[in-house]
């Protein structure tokens, strides 16, 4: 009983917008950055692919660097380094760079996946490359890696939270300062059943959020499989 | 730019050495205590979640897919301010090793089930047939040959625990990502030297394990591919 009341106290029309602001954000950054970096991991891959030994080797060092230091690292210093963009694309940057690092390498085991009579078949049909990549093989390729990319789409999502970090009022930086000034609505301290609630709440709110995507997307996925996608 | 990494920055950095050292070291704690956590755990969670009880497997997935879907931030931060708010005294460096253990375990965990699905069930039946009660089967027979198909993709798991002890510097752990910020925001602003140098640090450590980890998969692959 006393939880409901405090809950009551905790979430009222004065608190609750401010986090749902929050999440409107942080959904908003992590859409942006994952179709930017989807877009610029399907090139880096493709360069990596077929474009050649030293714009591979390049583009594979621009990959292990990332997949080898930590994404609030470069977060941070994109934020601070960045001489151009306001806050929100100083902050996504970082994230922008580290998840096309990692989209890369899911889309080169897709392209590495096809096999060589795709291309052959088409040059045969007297088609060009870029129409042969366009046409043949990143349909292929796209459709094969949709699990990783759903596993891809929830780290950014659950990453987003990282921003809080550069004073960007993601979801969990709305849900900590609630729990920063609860006393201002509860009427008493800050205990701990507060940061439990509070936290408890922002948790539920990924938990779902997250599990919502990962059941949508494997729907998308077992109607791909059944090869029935209308291609344009 | 040039002037971010002026001369006299490096020499600050270098008089400074020390809290770098203790700050790298903190992060290797963090890691090493985190990476037992999540071992222990994740084998213990990986193995009952292919028992045949509905019921225990039911609470190996709900447990995995909490943390795995649950930012770390969060995970770490309810915890901390947890402990905080609730008056129990504790150590940033236990949270950190509590929480990354807890969350890695939740991914070891399925990389240990997948890694035990993939042990064709002929090779429990053999071991049954041979007298062998389950746990001489698991500890003898199956985890041997489980433990040689998910080394790579722990390899990549143990990376990413030592690239999240980062997140601790969220509630001020005294990890390296920490001191850089807060060494680099007090009076100097030398951000250049300092988060390069930190950056190549984890990318000294991290790089040999991914490395490795990927080699071996390919051999593996390889290997495979001569037997079929």
């Amino acid at each position: 009983m006393e939880i409901i009341n405090e809950c009551r106290l905790l979430f009222t029309s004065v608190t609750v917008p401010p986090l749902l602001n929050g999440l409107l954000l942080s959904f908003k950054l992590a859409g942006g950055i994952l179709l930017a970096s989807l877009v610029a991991g399907t090139i880096l891959a493709l360069l990596k692919t077929y474009a050649g030994k030293i714009i591979g080797a390049v583009v594979t060092a621009y990959v292990e660097i990332f997949r080898n230091t930590p994404i609030l690292f470069w977060i941070t210093v994109c934020f601070i380094a960045l001489p151009v963009g306001n806050q929100y694309i100083r902050a996504s940057a970082g994230l922008f760079l580290a998840s096309t690092a990692t989209i890369c390498e899911i889309v080169r085991g897709g392209l590495n996946s096809i096999g060589k009579g795709q291309i052959e078949a088409g040059k045969s049909q007297g088609l060009s490359r870029l129409q042969i990549i366009y046409a043949i093989i990143l349909p292929q390729c796209l459709r094969r890696v949709v699990p990783n990319l759903i596993n891809q789409t929830i780290s950014v999502f659950k990453d987003t939270s990282f921003f809080g970090q550069v004073a960007i009022m993601e979801f969990l930086y709305c849900s900590r300062k609630l729990l920063g000034t609860a006393n201002k609505y509860t009427g008493h301290g800050i205990g701990a059943m507060d940061a439990f609630i509070i936290f408890g709440a922002a948790a539920a709110v990924y938990f779902i959020i997250n599990l919502l995507l990962s059941t949508i997307m494997r729907a998308i996925e077992m109607h791909g499989n059944k090869g029935k996608v209308v291609v344009k | 730019m040039a002037d971010m990494f002026a001369l006299w920055r490096w020499q600050k950095l270098w008089e400074d050495r020390m809290l770098f050292v203790k700050a790298f070291g903190v992060t290797v704690e963090l890691a090493v205590g985190g990476l037992i956590l999540a071992l222990i755990l994740g084998f213990l969670v990986g193995i009952l979640a292919t028992t045949s009880s509905r019921f225990v497997r039911a609470l190996t997935r709900i447990y995995v897919e909490l943390f795995r879907n649950i930012p770390l931030t969060l995970q770490v931060m309810f915890f901390y301010y947890g402990c905080v708010y609730g008056g129990i005294k504790i150590s940033t460096l236990t949270v950190g090793i509590v929480g990354l253990g807890i969350c890695s375990g939740a991914f070891i965990a399925e990389i240990v089930r997948g890694g035990l699905n993939a042990v064709p069930r002929g090779q429990y039946d053999a071991a049954f047939s041979q007298g062998l009660n389950y746990f001489q089967t698991m500890t003898r027979i199956i985890l041997p040959q489980t433990i040689k198909i998910i080394l790579p993709p722990l390899g990549t798991q143990l990376a990413w625990l030592v690239l999240d002890t980062s997140v601790l510097s969220i509630i001020a752990g005294g990890d390296l990502l920490y001191v850089t910020k807060n060494w680099a925001c007090n009076g100097t602003l030398s951000y250049g030297p300092a988060y390069l140098v930190t950056g190549i640090i984890f990318f000294i450590i991290c790089f040999p394990i991914t490395h490795t980890a990927r080699k071996y998969e390919k051999k593996m692959e390889v290997d495979r591919g001569e037997v079929l």
